[in-house]
């Protein structure tokens, strides 16, 4: 099947680029356009009375863009010869709003990271990418932080230390 | 960005598992990658044998039965791509994850549910698993998805 659209959401964080750049490399090869989309939480910004009587709109379309042109800025850039990029700024609750655009700009994959910038800080797959995985109807790739790929590996020999066995094997390490 | 030169796709006869080699078949070929399919023994459920939630007949623990799902799955595969074929015994989740880091896989392509018995959960417990553990890109494809 031929991939023509990949979606990528962004939100600022390192696993947004590394997602990102993962994408280009898909669609570089594939020859398909690669929609970047920032959705910005306006939870927040509604009071409970306004999300229930829906009286007020959240927000303009021009506060939408204004918060999105910083976080889509460094991607616009990267349009380079050959490549195609397309800028989408939406508002709402991210996961829903990700997973319809998913479905309304008609993808056939979707790339992202496994966390954002906000909630733990672990190693470990946020809430946005967990719902998005499990609802959008084209398949997902999620993309970890090289970063914390590391560090996940350097934790995993300091535990190790804890086995007798591997002792020797990790006095070498050690000894490096 | 490191390139992908190796995809591993975790099969065991499901419909998810075919779409998701159906998928892998199409990144090999942009990637000019290798693919390889494997099959994984639960071992972990050889305690359940006969027991409810467990499998029924000791031919759930043969080979045999991963042979013929990975020849079936090879047979699909379209010309110019280099599959191998791998059988593994042991715990599904964990054992993908190692194989990864042993084997320095790039890119793991897997159903987003297998042949588990709860259908409740939009994702299985191997994909989760592999989906949190491993440390490198995975894309979980489901059944209906076209390819």
């Amino acid at each position: 099947m031929a991939i023509q659209r990949i979606l990528v959401p962004v939100d600022g964080s390192v696993e947004a680029s590394a997602a990102f750049e993962k994408a280009m490399e898909i669609a570089r090869l594939a020859d398909a356009e690669v929609i970047v989309a920032y959705v910005m939480d306006i939870r927040k910004k509604m009071s409970t009375f306004e999300k229930l009587t829906g009286e007020k709109e959240a927000c303009t379309q021009d506060e939408v863009e204004e918060e999105a042109r910083p976080v889509l800025a460094p991607f616009r850039k990267k349009a380079g010869a050959g490549s195609r990029i397309r800028c989408v700024a939406a508002a709402g609750a991210p996961s829903l709003t990700i997973t319809a655009l998913a479905h309304k700009l008609d993808v056939q994959l979707v790339v992202m990271g496994n966390r954002g910038s906000g909630g733990m800080k672990r190693f470990m797959t946020g809430s946005v990418s967990q719902y998005v995985l499990e609802n959008a109807f084209c398949p997902v790739m999620i993309v970890k932080n090289p970063e914390a790929m590391k560090k996940k590996k350097e934790k995993e020999e300091w535990e190790e230390q804890f086995y007798p066995s591997r002792l020797a094997e990790r006095n070498g390490k050690k000894n490096q | 960005m490191m390139h992908v030169e190796r995809i591993l796709v975790p099969a065991d006869g499901s419909a998810e598992s075919e779409a998701a080699f159906a998928w892998a078949c199409d990144l090999a070929r942009y990637y000019d990658a290798e693919i390889t399919l494997l099959y994984i023994v639960d071992t972990t459920k050889l305690g359940s044998l006969g027991l409810p939630g467990g499998p029924e007949k000791p031919e759930y623990f043969d080979h045999e039965q991963g042979k013929k799902i990975l020849q079936t799955l090879c047979e699909k595969a379209p010309e110019g791509i280099s599959v191998h074929t791998v059988t593994v015994y042991g715990d599904p989740g964990p054992d993908i994850v190692r194989l990864v880091d042993k084997h320095d896989i790039n890119l793991v392509v897997m159903g987003s549910r297998g042949m588990g018995r709860v259908a409740r959960w939009a994702l299985g417990s191997v994909s989760t698993y592999v989906l949190h553990r491993a440390s490198c890109p995975v894309l979980t494809v489901k059944a209906d998805a076209q390819a």
